[in-house]
């Protein structure tokens, strides 16, 4: 259980990171 | 309403009022590096601390870099606060020998203090020890607040800046807003409090006596709605009338000290302002008195709300509100000196539609599966309305509880943590990458077309944008809940 909310948690920062990505694709060339 | 209650209520907003200039200004001081004399001793440990951590304040960085280092500083956060707690039954200062917390409750706990949430699915001192209250709980209470306050830091110089790439540095922010501001404030505040007897100790439990109850009586709808009482109670014959020996109105729930205008106060305030502390039980108010404290926290904490991002909030909302005010008027919109385009709606609609969403769909969950149920205390709308405060409570990071609902289970431990996670990083994503792109933006000067933002029409049509986006997500909801027993109060008369 514990190693699961580990890997939850991680992997919920991981895809905010992509969030992160993926906007600033959004955004365009500048 | 009574002599008393009237000070009560103009001594909170005197208060509000007179603070917020001076605290601002001394805050503009600090992040734009003019550190006030009475706190430039502390210039030096500033210095220390980001030479120990390798920090160059004046390496400013892009909005994706800030954003990256925010989240990476956030999940070691969040693990540190869940070991802790899982370890506490083997770490010392933990006098009362408390066991660790379940899986999922420190799940729930680590992403609630990290978020800047602070909802407790457990009961207070009797489950964190005194090592995870103060190395764990204590510590995020001042860096997930000062997260909040460099995204809005961040947000507020991408308007000063022209043409920039970047926005500031996260950990300079961070650390300015812990060093200079929370950490005195808390110094301040704390002593005050110790001269009022509050202390912690390392001791265990003590039990003491109670004060003696103390007379107050009677805010706006949430003071009417429980000053007025419960019919039903009439009905019964109770005496519900204010005198000189009691408040009067609805009084299960709440303090004798207190009496109905402080609990009223408390929990408008504790809405308004992402708080989450409460001095008396919202589930037992009226059915519209426990209204206004969930719509509070409905309308995306903005009032005041959270430490940073209740500013942060009510900017996305003025984006909004220009950029409805500019497709009136068929203008581009401009909001303090910057056009806003596609990229900055689009990124103000994604922070905007992620906790109503969080919030109506989480409810939804709730209600229609037997774990999510099983918690419910009340039957029928109250039991609603129990469900719908939790995930209006974690959807927005406010941290205030209805009481009634069975929350510490592993099913509302892990959804609840779930939608504060998305409901804080999930907005903050959005208004760095806002701070980014306006960063990057020539300043236009304002011409015969700019709609001026600083007019009493702008305040109307900004405060309009907030509830009628509010309105229009929840009432819906709220008709289910606190409407309907409402209703059914009045009906059974």
């Amino acid at each position: 259980m514990d190693l699961l909310l580990v890997v939850l948690i991680a992997g919920f920062f991981a895809l905010t990171s992509r969030l992160v990505a993926l906007f600033e694709k959004l955004r365009g060339p500048r | 309403m009574t002599g008393n209650a009237i000070l009560q209520l103009a001594l909170y907003f005197v208060s509000l009022l007179a603070l917020a200039w001076p605290l601002g200004t001394y805050m503009a001081h600090i992040y734009a590096g003019k550190v006030p004399v009475f706190v430039a001793w502390l210039r030096p440990v500033e210095r220390a601390i980001c030479r120990l951590a390798g920090v160059r304040g004046e390496d400013s960085m892009p909005w994706t870099r800030y954003a990256i280092a925010l989240l990476v500083f956030n999940l070691l956060g969040t693990l540190a606060v869940f070991t802790l707690q899982r370890l506490q039954d083997i770490l010392p200062v933990n006098p009362e020998g408390l066991g660790a917390p379940a899986a999922d409750l420190a799940f729930n706990t680590a992403v609630s203090f990290a978020t800047n949430t602070n909802w407790q699915a457990y009961s207070g001192e009797s489950t964190m020890s005194h090592l995870t209250q103060m190395l764990g709980l204590g510590v995020q209470n001042f860096v997930s607040a000062a997260t909040g306050m460099a995204v809005l830091v961040a947000l507020a110089r991408s308007f000063v800046n022209r043409e920039a790439t970047a926005i500031g540095n996260f950990w300079v922010d961070l650390l300015r807003s812990v060093l200079y501001i929370l950490l005195p404030l808390s110094l301040a505040l704390a002593l005050a409090l110790v001269s009022q007897g509050v202390v912690q100790t390392f001791d265990g439990r003590r039990t003491v006596e109670l004060l003696e109850p103390v007379e107050f009586e009677q805010l706006s709808v949430c003071v009417w709605a429980e000053q007025a009482g419960n019919p039903l109670f009439d009905r019964l014959g109770v005496d519900a009338q204010a005198s000189e020996l009691q408040a009067g109105g609805n009084m299960e729930g709440k303090e004798t000290r207190f009496g109905v205008v402080a609990s009223a106060l408390w929990a408008t305030a504790t809405t308004a302002a992402s708080n989450g502390s409460v001095n008396a039980m919202h589930d037992s108010f009226t059915p519209l008195g426990g209204m206004v404290p969930m719509w509070l926290m409905q309308l995306g904490e903005v009032i005041f709300g959270g430490v940073g991002s209740g500013l942060y909030g009510m900017i996305v909302f003025a984006l909004v509100a220009v950029f409805v005010a500019g497709l009136m008027i068929g203008r581009t919109p401009e909001y303090l000196g910057k056009k806003i385009e596609g990229f900055e709606v689009k990124m103000a609609a994604v922070a905007i539609l992620v906790p109503p969403m969080l919030v109506l769909v989480g409810t939804a969950v709730a209600v229609v599966t037997d774990a999510g149920r099983s918690g419910i205390a009340n039957p029928g709308a109250h039991g609603f309305s129990e469900v719908l405060y939790a995930f209006s409570s974690a959807g927005n990071n406010n941290g205030s509880a209805f009481a009634g609902l069975s929350a510490n289970t592993p099913f509302y431990n892990i959804l609840l943590g779930v939608a504060m996670l998305f409901a804080r990083y999930w907005l903050i994503v959005p208004v760095l990458a806002i701070a980014g792109s306006l960063a990057a933006k020539k300043t236009v000067p304002a011409g015969s077309g700019t709609l001026p933002t600083h007019t009493p029409l702008f305040v109307l049509l900004l405060i309009g944008t907030v509830i009628v986006v509010g309105a229009l997500t929840f009432l819906p909801a709220l008709a289910l809940g606190p409407v309907v027993e409402h209703l059914q109060m009045i009906g059974s008369r």
